[in-house]
């Protein structure tokens, strides 16, 4: 009876069912997890999918902490009616430098990953300054207090210094030039935010984030775009002689 | 073999006590910590315009503390109390059970100092930093170690179903954590996983997917297994019953992680993993369903009077239900539909207040009075607690329902020019504030029940004589039938 | 197998007096099991081998029946402009303009929509082209893709009647 092999050779040795249990709960993970490390299986970056520029690393390390996943998705869905509401799904080619990934688990609010260009970097600012005043009644918080706090250049060359560690192409030039490339990029955000009457500085939080929200899902777009764009053509290149024979 | 007692002076009931005042205490603080972030959905304001008070903060904070300081304190003193009885044999180590019990709550301590404070990974429920990752790790093997040293110097021969649950737990919890805090430091806060893009998403829901399953359901199984029988004085239902669905349920649960991603640019092929093994879970979840309420067989007079197995009634039948739903929301069609809404929500809660804070309740009922060596001091008080509760938690699930499958709807409604019907996204939201605010009401009840539970339990312990009058005092019979050998 | 209901097995000297009866599996649930494991596999099987589905295949056809049934819409053609469309595209508005442009249309962030100036143009396809294109560098949105375009001259309609358009 398998009851009494069980009580006889499992039950009574702590070792077995040790061993036993750890086989049974590896295996599962092994067979989803391992594949796609595989070459064939693990996704590779799309054309012009670039790391994040300083600023823009800065900007999500505020979206980290701030714990934005707890309320926005990043991941939009093969469906018509989330492509129509956000734009293009999200593909595995876009987001390999994402470390970690912040799908999120709740569309509290809208999910964000295509959200780069939707908005001027003034609907940005004044969003998270009140985001009753883009939003009328949002039940987001006020992140007011990132238009007076300042991102530390020194942090992000840390954490670019780890991220290349791990093998996001950042080069030792780029990694020295960060204090700079954060002063020209957010330069340029400021100036745009100044033609509309809004002060701030290149290394404010509340510009780092604006430069991630505004890249979000922008170079996905073309790529897929570019790959759209390809496929058509050798459609209508193959069809032709396709209706010749016909 | 002489009938076992509640007061063997050989075993440490010293640490099962701590462990047992910890949960209580931090059930309280995380619940009313949710109960805030629920007050900040329906009205913003409440966050006070204070960072650390902030929705994105205090979320993690929430389901932290009520998984890893709440249930996981409810574990270790459940546990420590049942399998030194088990095993009738004292804690390998006192010194590691001390080291086990204050390095978790320096632990607990330290993440409710960092989250707030918006030091985060932004993993769902690791979203520790790496260095409180490392000191769990050590505290897990700490733990471990007291574990299976329990285990080798035990007294009796074979291991009951209940320790076969938790050593799923520990061994699995282990492996989860310590692959999905895989991280390059950047700084003493901040970090970096190894994973990156769709596979640090399949590594995140393999991780949180299984601490729900591993932490949240087969420990409490487990316990199940020595609480149930010692309350309602029955033999458990089925032997070979807890042995397939143990199996089962271990082999079958740690596939389930990609029911978390379905409709991604996970490769479908791991897409269906996930759904095909959350709807085999089904059955091996309702084996353990089956074996608590069948154990209840022939105790069902007791439940108008007994507070405890009510509870235990209403905690198994939520886990029934959730273990339903899960593999339904697992299914494509369904998925498309209840993903990202507040239905997920409603989902977790019922297993969580449902299923694991009402099995914690019975079993603190169960255990204050045996380890004070006291009579439980009120019973109507206990009685009050499991209706707060119970009511709290239907409010809470169908508000959560309602409020998921509505926005699910509204977010694919297309008008009749095949346009979306609500495209501004505070459409969907609006609607949601009502449901919002009947979701506060069953957290707050669920909470307050705590805090009767808390008072009922502190008279207890410090000896009160009991309001009710020993007559209706639940507990449970010391000795059960004995076996026809 | 038939076997007496409820026989406990005698194991209570090793669970702290906990019994356990040896009673046999309950036939549904057996079958339950079989069913979820059988059912399982034959949907993954189905899925990948024989409909070959997959979830691009089912957005690609989703998109082609969406396209089938509401063909792409001339925004050049002349609109005949009745009062449901107002009525409609005064709903519009009023969830989506006012933040910017005031439940008046005096403006605010955005300029007054009811003065005799049109920064962009006042006639109907000019400013339907405002609405659906934005104005990026002015703050803006591009509305197309939000309302799509059906909802965006339900909107321009609106807009043009009650503004003063040309």
């Amino acid at each position: 009876m398998a009851d009494s092999m069980h009580r006889k050779l499992i039950e009574s040795k702590g070792a077995v069912m040790a061993v036993l249990t750890t086989v049974a709960i590896s295996i599962g993970g092994l067979v989803e997890i391992a594949p796609l490390y595989s070459e064939a299986l693990g996704p590779e970056p799309m054309e012009g999918i670039e790391p994040l520029t300083p600023l823009e690393l800065a900007g999500r390390d505020i979206y980290v902490r701030e714990g934005c996943y707890n309320c926005h998705s990043q991941m939009v869905r093969p469906f018509r009616d989330e492509t129509l509401r956000y734009g293009e799904w999200t593909r595995a080619g876009e987001i390999v430098y994402d470390r970690p990934f912040q799908m999120g688990s709740r569309r509290i609010g809208p999910d964000l990953q295509r959200v780069g260009g939707k908005y001027p970097d003034a609907w940005h600012y004044e969003h998270m300054d009140d985001p009753r005043a883009t939003s009328p009644g949002s039940i987001m918080p006020r992140y007011s207090w990132l238009k007076e706090r300042q991102i530390d250049p020194e942090a992000v060359q840390a954490s670019m210094r780890a991220l290349q560690t791990l093998g996001t192409p950042y080069t030792d030039e780029q990694i020295a030039d960060a204090p700079a490339a954060i002063q020209r990029q957010g330069g340029e955000i400021v100036a745009r935010l100044e033609a509309g009457n809004l002060s701030a500085q290149p290394d404010d939080q509340i510009v780092a984030l604006t430069a991630y929200l505004q890249q979000l899902g922008v170079a996905g777009r073309k790529a897929i775009q570019a790959q759209k764009d390809a496929a058509a053509a050798l459609e209508a290149g193959t069809e032709i002689p396709a209706s010749v024979e016909d | 073999m002489s009938t076992e007692t509640a007061h063997t002076p050989n075993y440490d009931d010293a640490v099962t006590k701590k462990f047992l005042i910890a949960s209580v205490t931090w059930g309280a603080v995380g619940m009313l910590v949710g109960v805030i972030c629920a007050l900040q959905l329906a009205w913003w304001p409440a966050n006070l315009n204070v960072p650390w008070l902030t929705f994105g903060r205090l979320r993690p904070l929430h389901t932290n503390a009520v998984i890893f300081a709440f249930t996981g304190n409810f574990i270790f003193a459940a546990m420590y109390y049942s399998m030194q009885r088990l095993l009738k044999t004292r804690m390998f180590n006192d010194v590691l059970s001390q080291v086990h019990f204050w390095g978790w709550q320096s632990i607990i301590v330290a993440a409710a100092i960092t989250l707030p404070a918006g030091l985060s990974q932004s993993k769902e429920y690791a979203e520790l930093i790496w260095p409180i990752d490392i000191a769990i790790a050590v505290i897990w093997v700490v733990m471990a170690v007291n574990f299976f040293g329990t285990i080798a110097i035990r007294k009796v021969k074979h291991l009951y179903v209940a320790i076969w649950f938790y050593m799923s737990m520990v061994i699995t919890i282990a492996v989860l954590h310590i692959v999905n805090s895989l991280v390059l430091p950047a700084s003493a806060t901040v970090s970096y996983p190894v994973f990156s893009g769709i596979t640090d998403a399949l590594v995140q829901w393999w991780y949180g997917h299984n601490a729900v399953g591993f932490l949240l359901t087969t420990p409490i199984l487990g316990l199940m297994y020595y609480f149930v029988p010692k309350t309602a004085g029955r033999p458990v239902y089925s032997y070979r019953l807890s042995i397939l669905h143990f199996w089962g349920l271990v082999f079958l649960y740690i596939w389930a992680g990609p029911h978390h991603i379905l409709y991604s640019s996970l490769p479908d092929w791991a897409q269906t993993t996930g759904v095909v093994f959350s709807v085999m879970l089904l059955a091996p979840s309702w084996g353990g369903m089956l074996n608590g309420l069948l154990t209840l067989r022939g105790a069902w007079d007791k439940l108008r009077t007994d507070p405890l197995l009510k509870f235990w009634v209403v905690a198994i039948t939520f886990y029934g239900m959730s273990t339903f739903e899960g593999p339904m929301m697992s299914i494509r069609a369904v998925n498309a539909l209840s993903h990202f809404t507040d239905w997920t929500i409603g989902h977790v809660h019922s297993g969580a207040l449902g299923w694991v804070g009402m099995a914690a309740f019975a079993t603190f009922y169960y255990m204050v009075p045996k380890l004070w060596n006291n009579q439980l001091y009120s019973v109507k008080a206990a009685t009050l607690h499991f209706w707060l509760a119970t009511i709290g938690i239907v409010l809470y699930v169908m508000a959560m329902w309602t409020a998921g499958i509505t926005q699910g709807l509204m977010w694919r409604e297309l008008d009749a020019d095949g346009q979306l019907q609500y495209p501004n996204f505070m459409d969907t939201v609006l609607q949601l504030i009502p449901l919002y605010w009947i979701r506060l009401v069953g957290g707050t009840m669920y909470l307050v029940g705590l805090l009767v539970m808390a008072w009922n339990l502190v008279k207890t312990a410090s000896g009160v004589a009991p309001k009710d009058g020993p007559e209706q005092v639940t507990a449970a019979p010391e000795s059960l039938p004995t076996p026809a050998k | 197998m038939s076997k007496t209901q409820d026989q406990v097995l005698g194991h209570g000297d090793e669970c702290d007096g906990i019994e356990e009866y040896d009673n046999d599996l309950p036939a549904w649930w057996v079958g339950l099991f079989i069913l979820t494991v059988v059912g399982g596999i034959g949907y993954a099987i189905n899925y990948h081998f024989v409909s070959e589905t997959s979830q691009l295949a089912q957005y690609q056809a989703e998109m082609a029946e969406a396209e089938a049934q509401w063909p792409a819409m001339d925004m050049t053609a002349t609109v005949v402009v009745t009062e449901e469309m107002l009525a409609e595209g005064k709903d519009l508005y009023m969830t989506n303009c006012i933040g910017c442009h005031g439940p008046e249309m005096k403006g605010g962030i955005g300029p007054d929509l009811t003065d005799a100036e049109w920064v962009h143009g006042g006639t109907f396809n000019e400013i339907q082209n405002t609405i659906s294109k934005g104005v990026p560098e002015k703050g803006m949105l591009s509305w197309e893709p939000i309302l799509g375009p059906q909802k965006v001259q339900k909107v321009t309609a609106y807009v043009h009647a009650a503004g003063g358009g040309q």
